[in-house]
């Protein structure tokens, strides 16, 4: 309670200087329990002088420093994306980003890009068991790796319909979004093992 | 008339002579414990005008005026009890029973009581008698149970099993007919190779003076018809190489059909108990454990589907090979035929003692080896407390006791397994030995070929072996035969009633929900609640309050129809409930539960589980309502997270409010917490509570709390002691009243000021 409290007044939202709010707040007890999207015409992603991502809900109210976070990473990342007071709050939920102008698209990619550090496996080029560990050689959207999976059982989740969520011993995470997508080659690579 | 156990003529002219007529006899049942303790023959009688117990001979013990008795009680005592008639101020104990007969006697005094209620007018109907004595004995050979649904193993109709089974099969004919040809024409060809010995040894490769001795058969004929050059013998080779080619060819189609079959089969016969098990009542599953019934799912049909894929080829082609080859050596030589079947005998009798034998000194030191495996899993999960005590000598040699012990009974097997394996195979080798013997001086007195006596001993191992593997194969058909009857038991029973006929439509209840003198028991004569009344509008909140085994979750368990009620009724907008089509009736009503079931799936599909296709906007909204949204937008997949047994781990609060929103998405309109915010801290039950303040409106709730605070928001308590409803009221009324609400709200609060005085010092 006292946490959230300290929050609230540390990241306080600066009131627009524009115009006067258009609708008065609703009961703040109401307000936790009901959903906010935030309309793509009122919404304004703009950065900071340091660079720091803002939001602007246009004539009500500016934050300073906001995080994003895709609340279905897996099954529809591009769209319902939930803007946050640093890690404390939730502002709202834009529906879908390509709504908005350009220059907040482009904050909201980089940011999501920034947060999301799961490398999309593109093609499996080798994996290999040697004592129970796999060693995969696979090129990614970040880049050619190699990593070691222990215990395909519980690191190799497979999400219906045909997604696979790889986690290597070090602790990284892989997405296969499609494992039918793959190249043949790939494909008997990872069925081998599934 | 509820009679038990018939009087014996002993008993009837008991009551002659004491004046009473036998036809006046309401209810008589046997005891099995004479009035000194001791085990003998007795008898409980109810006459029109008298209550009675008479002895195994027949002498009236005790006789009381039914207009009399005030009370009727059986009393447990250890080993067994006894049925105590109280009449006014004096008490008398009538009869005495063993344990095995408990459930009898406290059944009658049950339904006596309720008869003795009504007698006085405090009930207005006759108590209905409908005991049903616990499955504990096959009813026909009276061979005790291994559970109360697995059938008598020994009564079991094993061939009408086994035509259930089959019957399965008639979707796929087809093929069917088809495996049975290919085991004919697989045997047959099998077969091929070692009678063409014969025509080999007779017709090919022997001297002219051998063909001259031997008169040819109709298939020698033809190969003799080649000469004695090379072409017979090659002619002969391709024969075999034919015969062997095409016997695995056929082999390979029909083992592959068999498979395709056999899977076909238990897959169906899996479908369909797995669809019965959705459709049976829930208490098909309150009287087996979850083990139980999952075994019949995965055990029970696994082991059938083992039969039906690979033993089933067994038992055919065994069979098949006995016959055909007995027929072969009946045909080619009778005499010498039946010189074979001497050791047969020895070899079926003792291939099955071997066989048992050795099963159950396997099934003894699988027994050990289990043990070997608690005594290390005992020491290593507790290796703190051992160290702690200093007993590591003591659990070295305790694993050394087990581990001896295995030792020992595997050691016994595999002796066993040594010694009389070859003992058995001797006993075969009698068999060819006479063979040799009883042949040879056919062959020497040129009654029979040689070729014949060569083609014998050949047919001898393929006939001798099915026979040794006889009992084990046949132990194997048994017991799947008893999975499958358990898997028909499950098939068999009654489905849950979700439409019978007269049904109400009732697709936007209300919420009004009665309970008129409402008794009910899981078995019928111990009730959980006794005589319920309680009345309660639509929209209003009511707290069920009461010590633990009050009959709270049983009440609510009657609201969601798991259960029906044994008398009296229960109303949902003045329609009986049982009345009310299920299908509507649950798709109104929403449980909250102490311990919220997760299935495996992303949040997502959780929240969505009441509702299939709702939107995610309906799940976020939903969430956001449940004080969820938040917790499930930091995780790393946000709704995508993957939850259930083998997903992320939540902790009990995030778990609830899942359920919650779960709940609050299907919009019921009779909602039930069942101990929802028991299992999390104080500072997570606050946000629970804000988010069942908001599921609660506009709906008729019934919640069950241990901490009395949380049903604060409650319109009314209503107070269960021991099956009755006690006290019913508001907050403020009960408290006032200074009954036994009173006294719960009294000793929590002490219990709470304990705990906080504690949190104070340690804090």
């Amino acid at each position: 309670m006292s946490e959230e409290a300290t929050s609230k007044s540390k990241d306080a939202p600066v009131v627009g200087s524009q115009a006067a709010p258009p609708e008065p707040p609703k009961v703040g007890d109401e307000d936790d329990f009901v959903v906010r999207y935030l309309e793509p015409d009122k919404t304004r992603l703009f950065r900071s002088p340091l660079g720091s991502p803002r939001l602007e809900i246009v004539g009500e109210v500016s934050y300073p420093r906001v995080t994003v976070r895709r609340l279905r990473p897996l099954s529809d990342p591009e769209h319902y994306v939930s803007v946050w007071i640093g890690d404390d709050r939730e502002i709202g939920i834009i529906r879908d980003p390509a709504e908005l102008d350009t220059d907040s698209r482009e904050i909201i990619a980089e940011e999501l890009g920034l947060r999301y550090f799961v490398p999309v496996i593109h093609r499996i080029v080798k994996v290999k068991e040697r004592f129970g560990v796999h060693d995969w050689q696979a090129e990614t959207s970040r880049g050619t790796l190699t990593f070691s999976v222990r215990g395909l059982h519980d690191n190799l989740k497979q999400i219906p319909p045909s997604r696979l969520l790889v986690t290597d011993v070090r602790g990284n995470r892989y997405d296969i979004p499609d494992v039918n997508a793959l190249d043949a080659h790939s494909y008997v690579q990872i069925q081998r093992h599934l | 008339m509820p009679e038990l156990d018939a009087l014996p003529a002993a008993g009837t002219h008991a009551l002659t002579a004491a004046g009473l007529d036998p036809a006046s006899v309401v209810l008589s049942a046997s005891t099995d414990v004479n009035a000194d303790g001791t085990f003998g023959e007795g008898w409980f009688v109810l006459t029109d005008g008298d209550v009675l117990a008479l002895d195994g001979q027949g002498a009236v013990l005790h006789r009381i005026a039914y207009a009399d008795v005030t009370g009727v009680r059986s009393e447990a005592v250890v080993g067994g009890g006894m049925l105590t008639i109280q009449a006014g101020a004096d008490a008398v104990d009538l009869i005495r029973y063993s344990n095995a007969l408990a459930p009898k006697f406290g059944y009658i005094a049950q339904w006596l009581s309720e008869r003795i209620e009504w007698r006085d007018g405090k009930k207005d109907n006759e108590p209905d008698w409908n005991y049903e004595e616990e499955r504990k004995f096959c009813k026909t050979c009276r061979l005790p149970l291994p559970d109360e649904f697995t059938p008598c193993p020994a009564c079991m109709k094993k061939h009408r099993v086994f035509l259930r089974i089959l019957s399965y099969l008639k979707p796929y004919k087809v093929q069917a007919i088809a495996v049975g040809l290919f085991m004919l024409a697989t045997t047959v060809l099998t077969l091929m190779p070692t009678y063409f010995t014969r025509i080999m040894i007779d017709d090919v490769l022997a001297t002219p003076e051998a063909l001259a001795a031997n008169p040819p058969t109709s298939l020698g004929k033809i190969f003799r018809s080649m000469g004695t050059g090379g072409l017979a013998l090659l002619v002969a080779v391709l024969c075999l190489a034919g015969s062997h080619a095409v016997s695995q060819i056929l082999g390979v189609f029909r083992g592959r059909l068999h498979a395709w079959l056999g899977l076909r089969l238990s897959a169906d016969i899996r479908a369909q108990l797995y669809e019965r098990l959705h459709g049976l009542s829930l208490r098909f599953f309150d009287k087996r454990q979850t083990g139980t019934v999952m075994s019949h799912i995965t055990e029970d049909s696994g082991r059938l589907q083992g039969f039906l894929v690979d033993g089933l080829q067994f038992v055919v082609m065994d069979g098949l090979m006995i016959v055909g080859i007995g027929a072969i050596l009946f045909w080619m030589n009778w005499k010498l035929a039946l010189f074979i079947l001497i050791p047969v005998p020895l070899v079926v009798l003792g291939g099955g003692w071997f066989w048992t034998k050795v099963r159950s000194l396997w099934h003894r030191s699988w027994r050990r080896r289990s043990k070997l495996f608690d005594v290390v899993n005992d020491s290593v999960s507790g290796v703190r407390v051992v160290r702690a005590f200093a007993q590591e000598n003591y659990e070295i040699t305790r694993f050394n006791d087990a581990n001896e012990d295995v030792r020992s009974y595997e050691t016994r097997a595999e002796m066993l397994w040594a010694t009389y394996f070859p003992l058995l195979w001797l006993s075969i080798d009698v068999g060819a030995l006479i063979v040799w013997y009883v042949g040879g001086r056919q062959v020497l007195g040129t009654e029979m070929s040689l070729g014949t006596l060569m083609t014998f001993n050949g047919f001898l191992w393929r006939f001798y072996e099915p026979l040794m593997h006889a009992s084990p194969v046949l132990n194997w058909f048994s017991r799947s035969l008893t999975a499958a009857e358990r898997i028909f038991e499950v098939l068999d029973s009654e489905p849950e009633q979700y439409d019978d006929g007269s049904l109400v439509d009732l697709q936007e209840i209300k919420g009004e929900v009665e309970f008129r003198d409402l008794t009910f028991g899981y078995e019928a004569h111990k009730p959980v609640l006794k005589g319920i009344d309680l009345h309660v509008k639509p929209g209003e909140m009511i707290g069920l309050v009461g010590h633990s085994g009050a009959g709270k979750s049983t009440m609510i368990n009657l609201i969601c129809r798991f259960y029906v009620a044994n008398s009296g009724g229960l109303f949902i907008d003045g329609e009986d409930i049982n009345r009310i089509r299920l299908s509507d009736l649950r798709r109104q009503i929403g449980v909250v539960l102490q311990e919220p079931y997760l299935f495996n799936g992303s949040i997502a599909d959780n929240i969505a589980y009441a509702k299939p296709g709702a939107t995610i906007e309906e799940v976020i909204e939903a969430a956001k309502a449940a004080n969820a949204h938040e917790f499930i937008a930091k995780f790393p997949d946000g709704y995508d997270t993957q939850v259930g047994e083998r997903g992320g781990r939540l902790s009990g609060g995030e778990r609830q409010r899942i359920s919650i929103a779960r709940a609050i998405l299907h919009n019921p309109r009779i909602l039930i917490l069942d101990e929802a915010t028991s299992s999390v801290d104080v500072h997570t039950e606050k946000k629970i509570q804000e988010a069942i303040s908001r599921l609660v409106q506009n709906r008729t709730t019934f919640a069950i709390a241990h901490r009395l605070s949380t049903l604060r928001n409650a319109n009314r308590l209503f107070v269960l002691e021991k099956g009755k409803g006690v006290e019913c009221g508001t907050h403020e009324e009960l408290m006032e009243k200074k009954g036994i609400y009173f006294k719960l709200v009294d000793t929590q609060r002490q219990t709470s000021e304990i705990r906080s005085q504690a949190e104070a010092v340690s804090g």
